[in-house]
This record gives C-alpha cells, structure tokens and sequence, in this order.
C-alpha cells in the first residue's frame, strides 16, 4: 500500500513537472514566434538610408540590426512602445525612464528612440510586431503579467479614425478622469468633466490615457502622466489681440528682441533659423510693432515654443537668465517660481495702468516631455 | 578623481618652486594633464546630443618657443587618456599653439591653436561588456584612428614662476568611420584638459 502510494506521489510528481516545463516551453515558444514574424518582417526592408539586417534575440537583448549598426534594446528595461501621428506621419517610439537601448553606431545608451522613417502601414505593423515581442517576454519571465490589451487591440484604437495619438498645444479638451498617482492629484481632481486647455498631450501605452502638460488656469499649469481625456476641438482660430498695454508690452517687446540677439541666440543654436528664429517668432507672433513704437502683442494661439529638445542643463541655464533678465530690463521679480526638474516656470503679473484694456500676464514654462526626457520652453501670455 | 587630484597638486607646488626665475628662450617641458572629456553625437539632423563626462588623464613633451616677452608658440606629442561615460580611448595627440600673456605682470594670457590625434588603444561598454575599440575607416571599425580639431588656450603664470593651462580641445572630425558616415550623422570629440608644465632643466635656447 505504502508503495503504491509514493509511485502514485511520484508520478504526480513527474506529470506536474512536465506540466510545468511544458508551459514554460509554451511562452518561450510564443515569443520565439514574436522574433520569428518580426525578423521576416524586417527582412531587407529599407529605413532611409539604410536597411534592416535582421534580428536577434538572446535573453534580455533584442538586436535589430542595420547595414552598418545595430540597436540593441534590452527588453527586461523598455517602458513604453508607442505609436503616435505626428505632423500627418505615424512613428514608433521605444522608450523608458532609464537607458534601455543601445546604439552601435555611436556607442552610447538611449532612454528613447523613435523609428520615424517607415512607411504609414510598415509603421503600424513595425508597432504591432515589436509590441508582441515585449508582451511575449514579460509573459516568459514574469509570471504575474498579464495583458490588458494586445497590441493588436490597441493599434485598432490608436488608428482609429477620430483618435488623436497627439493633441497639440493649444486644443481643448473635456477631462474624463485624472488618475489618483498623478503628483498633483488634489489639485486636478475637481477638473474632472470640465473643460481645458493643453500645452501638448501624448497618448501612453496603454492607448488610453494621455501624458504632457495641461493648462489649469491661467496660472496653474500641471505635467500630467496619465489622464484620461476626450479631444473636443483646437486651437480657436481667432487672432488673440490685445491692444497697446501701455509699458509693458513695449518694454517686454524690447526685451525679448534684446534677449533674442544676445543670450538666447547663444544659448540656443536654432538648426533652421529661418524656421525657428527667435525674432521672426516674436515680432511676427507675439508682437506688433505700432506706428508709434510700441509693441502690441498678437498671437493667434498665446502659446509659443522657444525650442525643443533642450537637455536639463541647457534648460537651467535659461532658467536662470531669463530670471535675471527680466529683472534687470523690466525690474520684475514672479509672482510665483518654481524650480523643479519636471517642472519650471515663472508667473509675472503686470498691474495694469489707467488706458490698459487688459492685464496682462508673463508665463516662462519649462515643460519637461516625460517622453523623451528633453525640456520644452515655453513663453505665454495670459489675461487674467 | 580625488586620487588624480591628490597626485597632482604635489607636483604642481614641485613646479612652482623648481622653475627658473630667468625667461628663457625655449624650452622642453614635461606637460602632466588632467581632463574632462565628452563627445557631440548629432543623430538624424538633431540637435548634437552629448554623453556623460569622464575625467581623464595624460603627459607628454612640449616645446615651448618664446618670441619677445609676451608671446610664445608650443609644439608637443602627448598620451592623453580621453573619455566619456562607457568609452575611453588613448590617443596621441600634437597640438601647436600660440600665445599671447597679457597685462603689466603678464600673469593671464590666451592662446589658440589646433591639434591632431592619433587613436591608439580604447575599449567601451557595449550590452556584451567592456569591448576593444576596432579603429579603421571599415564599415566594421567602430571609429576613425584620426581626429584633429582647434585648441583655445586659457594661461595662468604665476608671477616669477610658471604656467597651468587650461584648454578647450574641440574636434572638426567626424570620428564616425568613412564607409559609416552618413549624412545628418556625426561624432565629435570634446576634451576640456588643465595642464601644468614642468621644464626638463634643459634652456635650449639660452
């Protein structure tokens, strides 16, 4: 009897032990299967001006190689895999917090990068391939994964028609929910089914939520990481206009002329300055000069970019000269400052003068794109 | 760094109280440095994106010819260990420059001029480990052996005594290898190195 039942435990044993290996085998089989579709798919295609060479994929390394270099990304460290529509082309953006690829060309780690040189339906398949891989992986080596949505599910919901993969700075949108890990959940909560403004919003992984900046009042502004929101329409068309506003406008117009020959022209090197030329932005944007000499602000959206992509060293370093300068030129120190590495700005209010017809506003925003890691700055205007 | 900080200020005060009080004509001097090196990598036609710096180190010989009291030219060949956060690479390098001190005491003084290195051993850090640089112009090397770019001079004598400089060595090359090179593409070296000279007790020209 006693026999009969250690043979019986054994060969429980022996079953649940195959069982085991054989579901193992099962998930390591599923995400040979990813690589396998997504090496034939890569297979001799063209990337600009280069081809891909085929793939590998070794425990936590996924190589994708080119002709002359490779990436290898490490799949145990990728965040985010991301499809967005930018300027009417979709691209696939990889990306994390930390390092987690690395570039052969240029023997460097990245904490992003952003495939934009396929074509609109390679795009799509290129997102979906190497999200399968990434769902594959995280199913073979963490036994709590689990997928909410596949790839195929959310590139279904990103293409849809109506979607917006990005809402551009400027558009309003109705807030669904604000996600109670956001930083500044007390203060955005009762934002929820109201009407707002954004500086730029991302769509996340997870095709459902939304990271960037958004406009709370004409003072506060908030990065958010993952908000739900519904687009509702985008920048209102009308010129924003406000009449001479006395001093200010004059002085502030001179001032950021002045600033643009000087300290931001050295700081920031514009790559295309017939594009991006900070006196073309000011004095075709921001300010119109009058017959008298004075400034008057215009500005279509009251939003504009100095420049993209700053690092966080070049981004402190504006910070602080724009502080000094405006205090030195218009002798004005913020309202309020705030100096953090996801968020810098400083509020002037200007009090207005008799023949003002409006108050008038100045709101220097350093927005860092949780995305890329880079700081966007950001000058404004607001009434309030 | 602190290690390399500690090495070096001894031998600066050596250098300090050792030199002539006399103004040679020429002369050969050993050149310790330290440095702090970086690469521009410009991707796509993006802006130039930058690594971590890492602080180096290096010496070599230097000619120093003087022509009036003030103004001074310099030709050397140094080892220079360059690096950046997961590359480093030794290069020898030969940098030419001239130099003006200015003021009554002559204490500060500036300079400019270029340089041109050559790789000569080097390992960085890929996903697979430390690995051995490959340098060649090959679709298969990972950088070019060569670099050159210009070299601004900041000097500090101090008076009676002699100089440290500080200098900001900038590379024009793309150190991308010829058959890798594309366009929108390139690498540039970085390397910000304050030096000391130590005179070999040799006044050649005097």
């Amino acid at each position: 009897m006693k026999l009969l039942v250690h043979t019986a435990l054994f060969i429980g044993l022996l079953l649940s032990a195959s069982i085991v290996r054989g579901a193992g085998a099962a998930d390591s089989s599923a995400l040979e299967k990813a690589v396998a579709g997504f090496s034939l798919f890569l297979h001799n295609k063209p990337y600009g001006n280069d081809y891909f060479n085929g793939i590998q994929q070794k425990g936590n390394i996924l190589k994708i190689k080119f002709l002359k270099k490779y990436y290898d990304f490490m799949l145990d460290k990728i965040e985010k895999v991301v499809l967005t529509k930018e300027e009417g082309r979709y691209v696939v953006t990889v990306s994390a917090s930390r390092d987690c690829y690395y570039d052969s060309g240029f023997e460097q780690y990245y904490k992003s990068e952003t495939f934009s040189k396929l074509s609109e339906k390679d795009c799509m398949r290129f997102y979906l391939l190497f999200g399968n891989i990434l769902d594959q992986y995280r199913l073979a080596t963490n036994k709590k994964y689990k997928i909410r949505k596949t790839y195929a599910e959310k590139l279904a919901i990103l293409t849809a028609p109506g979607f917006r993969t990005v809402i551009p700075s400027g558009a309003v949108v109705q807030v669904l929910e604000i996600n109670k890990s956001e930083p500044a959940y007390k203060s955005l909560k009762k934002l929820t089914g109201t009407e707002i403004q954004v500086y730029g919003l991302t769509v996340n992984e997870d095709a459902e939520t939304y990271s960037g900046s958004i406009r709370k009042d004409a003072i506060n502004s908030f990065t958010v990481s993952a908000i739900r929101v519904k687009y509702l329409y985008g920048t209102p068309n009308s010129v924003f206009r406000i009449a001479p506003a006395g001093d200010f406008c004059t002085k502030a117009g001179f001032m950021i002329r002045k600033m643009a020959d000087n300290e931001l022209k050295s700081l920031i090197p514009y790559t295309n300055p017939d594009k991006y030329g900070l006196n073309h932005l000011i004095s075709d944007v921001y300010f119109e000069e009058l017959p008298d000499g004075s400034f008057a602000q215009k500005s279509p959206d009251m939003i504009g970019f100095f420049k993209q992509d700053m690092r966080e060293e070049e981004a402190n370093e504006l910070f602080k000269r724009i502080g000094q300068q405006l205090k030195d030129c218009l002798g004005l120190n913020p309202e309020k400052r705030n100096d953090k590495s996801d968020l810098k700005n400083f509020y002037y209010r200007i009090p207005a003068k008799p023949g003002d017809q409006k108050k008038v506003m100045l709101l220097f925003l350093f927005d860092k794109n949780i995305r890329t890691g880079y700081y966007q700055v950001r000058l404004d205007f607001a009434n309030y | 760094m602190n290690v390399k900080r500690c090495l070096l200020t001894p031998v600066l005060f050596f250098a300090l109280h050792t030199m002539a009080q006399n103004e040679p004509k020429s002369l050969l001097v050993i050149k310790p440095s330290l440095n702090v090196g970086n690469i521009a990598i410009k991707r796509d036609g993006g802006d130039p994106s930058s690594a971590d710096n890492r602080v180096g180190y290096g010496i070599g010989l230097q000619y120093m010819q003087f022509m009036g009291e003030r103004v001074f030219f310099t030709l050397g060949g140094e080892f220079n260990s360059r690096g950046y956060k997961g590359t480093r690479v030794v290069y020898l390098d030969a940098p030419v420059s001239m130099n003006i001190m200015l003021g009554k005491h002559k204490i500060f003084g500036f300079g400019g001029g270029a340089y041109a290195g050559m790789a000569l051993s080097g390992k960085y850090k890929s996903t697979g480990g430390w690995t051995t640089f490959k340098f060649g112009e090959t679709a298969t090397d990972n950088r070019s052996r060569t670099d050159f770019g210009y070299l601004v001079n900041l000097i500090y004598q101090s008076p009676g005594l002699f100089f440290a400089t500080l200098s900001l060595m900038s590379g024009l090359k793309d150190i991308t290898p010829a058959d890798k090179q594309q366009d929108l593409y390139w690498m540039k070296l970085r390397t910000s190195q304050l030096s000391i000279v130590i005179p070999i007790n040799t006044i050649l020209g005097k």
